[in-house]
């Protein structure tokens, strides 16, 4: 097996494991929202749109404002972007 | 959640050699039709075009990730139907690879990674400039200036 195949092998591990993370902090900063809302204000843990998305991240900053989790949440962003860029080189899609 | 994407063939002509043209707006929802889980609006570029685009079609396999933002990216192969050996990227003349940008609105979850396989059809032609964008317009202009 060569080093290119390893390191894709590896590169997409990291992408699932961030995909998986971030999927995952999403529903806990979800949770974290719904803690601090009054029933039947509650944010739907299904449904994500661009706009639903920046509504999380703001009002998870608003509401706790030393938390981490959305940090965490870019990290997952990056870890799932940057992993599948280099699945895609090293499978010779891109570059 | 793992995204399974299928893209349209390009519509539109591009001039041989050039090397960014937009590929075209559109969406795309892989899943079943009357039960949509995800959709996806996407624009990029293609390279490795001819004339008539005819080589964007046929065999592709790509990538996708990101959340509601992320990035794509696909290059000529065997396709589906040429069994796991035509997975693997093509190279050499006649190789179209599109990298571009989408968001996209899902279901459940919103971080999605893929790997990708499909069969394009051929494109339909519909004449040079019915789609231009304004930075098609400005390539195309670019272009002519300064041959």
């Amino acid at each position: 097996m060569s080093g290119r195949v390893i390191i894709g092998i590896a590169a997409f591990c990291i992408a699932g494991t961030g995909v998986f993370l971030g999927n995952m902090l999403t529903m806990i900063m979800i949770g974290e929202i719904n803690r601090k809302r009054q029933e039947g204000d509650l944010v739907s843990y299904i449904g994500f749109t661009p706009q639903k998305s920046r509504m999380i991240f703001r009002e998870y900053r608003r509401l706790y404002p030393n938390g981490k989790l959305h940090i965490y949440s870019y990290l997952a962003v990056v870890a799932v972007v940057a992993g599948m860029i280099t699945v895609a080189v090293c499978a010779r899609i891109i570059g | 959640m793992v995204s399974a994407a299928s893209f349209r063939p390009l519509q539109k002509t591009q001039e041989r050699g050039t090397h960014s043209s937009e590929m075209g707006k559109g969406k795309r929802n892989p899943e079943k039709a009357g039960h949509p889980q995800s959709a996806t609006a996407y624009t990029g570029y293609a390279w490795g075009l001819n004339g008539d685009n005819s080589n964007y079609s046929g065999g592709f396999s790509g990538f996708s990730a990101g959340t509601n933002a992320g990035v794509f990216g696909d290059r000529s192969s065997g396709g589906v139907t040429s069994g796991p050996g035509g997975l693997v990227p093509s190279s050499g003349p006649g190789t179209v690879t599109i990298v571009g940008v989408n968001v996209s609105a899902s279901l459940l979850g919103k971080f999605s990674f893929g790997l990708n396989a499909t069969n394009y059809s051929k494109p339909l032609q519909l004449g040079s400039f019915w789609a231009f964008t304004t930075a098609d317009w400005s390539n195309y202009l670019a272009r002519r200036v300064c041959q």
